[in-house]
């Protein structure tokens, strides 16, 4: 077990007093609070700010964890707890009475035994919560994201889900639960949406119902189409002939490839609606959407400059900036 | 094995899976951070995200030592910005398809 340094984890020096503890802990709170953060690994770093400032906001546990400081332990050095430390000694686990979900470091625990007042328990779904624990606990909810290709999300397949649950049981022991699922992904579904598996999650503890399994889908990014809704869209580019004299332009979709008709003197930025060939809908399916995009030759060919020339004398009259005056 | 999907809560189901009392729902409620289908507790209905929007705002409140309306407006405006960044990346995928050749 590595000893931990709690006044690095809040950013204070060792001599800060109550106030400037409180006020680095609450900073670091707001920046790391799991329900709030976009920083990577906020829930962990969340819980290690909440377990520092648990000692280093309590005079009587900042005092120990000093004393022990001084013992010459450094942060990452492995540590043991001298022998006849009172800390741990106090009874330890006692089930039923400490916070089996206070998922406080071993280090903490060794110093601590059960004593913590859990500030920053319960994340990740862990069930229950503060002063709702009982002996017979459901078990936790459990939250993932399901990455979904559209490929997937069309072919109607059973997609499998594989996660670990980590909760404690009844003596309050820690345990990791692998768990894997095939999971039907709804017709209809939408990015963002959160499907929720009941009874999926971590199993209760003594004889209580199981936790549910929440997947919230996350439509991956396709190189060809866009999402909106249930429709899909497509960007379609053209040779300024093609859209100028209309064409027959084959263009994929999730499932095959289809047949499209360019009107003639098409746009940029037109859209042409394929019905039905988006993605699938509880009633009905979302909609493929060509968005026409003209583009010109990369590079000039001979001859080039006189045909252009020509189409210039024809439109003398068409002014694309009249707008502008 | 497939499982089976369940997007609605009554009330009590609310209550148990997010751990809280029931007048803790009805503080929620009350403050509109939940819009329940319903005219009265024993009939409202909630939808699936409703379970985590509950352990969210009671995490924020006790974790960060702020009132319901700190807490839902913490929330609120995280989520605002959670869509506006989807929105954004969103756009910008589009708008890169439109202008690389």
């Amino acid at each position: 077990m590595e000893f931990k340094d709690y006044y690095a984890t809040l950013g204070v020096p060792e001599d800060a007093d109550a106030k400037a503890i409180k006020s680095a802990y609450r900073k670091l709170a707001r920046k790391y609070h799991p329900d709030v953060s976009r920083e990577d690994d906020a829930e962990a770093k969340f819980k290690e700010v909440g377990e520092a400032y648990e000692v280093l906001g309590d005079a009587e546990k900042r005092a120990e964890y000093d004393q022990l400081r001084r013992y010459g332990n450094r942060a990452g050095e492995q540590f043991e707890p001298p022998p006849g430390w009172h800390g741990a000694g106090d009874g330890g686990f006692q089930a039923g009475e400490t916070h089996f979900e206070g998922d406080f470091s071993d280090f903490f625990e060794s110093l601590f035994g059960g004593r913590g007042q859990r500030r920053g328990g319960s994340h990740g779904f862990a069930g229950g919560g503060h002063g709702f624990e009982r002996r017979a606990r459901r078990g936790q909810d459990v939250e993932l994201e399901l990455p979904l290709f559209l490929e997937e999300v069309v072919s109607g397949q059973p997609k499998q889900v594989r996660f670990t649950i980590a909760q404690h049981d009844a003596l309050g022991r820690r345990e990791e639960t692998e768990k894997s699922l095939n999971v039907r992904i709804p017709k209809g579904v939408v990015d963002g949406e959160r499907i929720r598996l009941k009874g999926q999650g971590g199993a209760g503890v003594d004889g209580a119902e199981s936790g549910d399994l929440y997947l919230k889908v996350r439509f991956a990014p396709h190189p060809r189409f866009d999402v909106d809704g249930l429709d899909l869209i497509l960007t379609v580019p053209l040779a300024p002939w093609e859209a100028a004299l209309g064409a027959r332009v084959e263009v994929p979709t999730l499932t095959g490839r289809l047949q499209l008709t360019i009107p003639p003197n098409s746009q940029t930025g037109a859209r042409l609606r394929i019905k039905g060939k988006g993605l699938p809908g509880r009633s009905a399916d979302g909609d493929l959407y060509a968005l026409l995009k003209v583009v010109m030759p990369p590079r000039p060919a001979e001859g080039d400059e006189a045909l252009w020339r020509g189409l210039a004398e024809h439109h003398a009259g068409f002014h694309p900036r009249s707008q502008w005056s | 094995m497939s499982a089976i999907t369940v997007n609605t809560f009554d009330f009590d189901e609310l209550c148990s899976h997010a751990g809280v009392t029931g007048d803790i729902v009805v503080t929620i409620v009350e403050h509109g951070i939940l819009a329940p289908s319903g005219h009265e507790p024993r009939q409202w209905r909630f939808d699936v995200n409703a379970v985590l929007v509950v352990k969210r705002v009671v995490r924020l409140r006790r974790d960060l030592d702020l009132d319901w309306q700190g807490a839902a407006l913490a929330l609120e405006l995280f989520d605002e910005n959670q869509r506006l960044r989807a929105e954004n990346a969103y756009l910008r995928r589009r708008l890169e398809r439109f202008i690389d050749v």
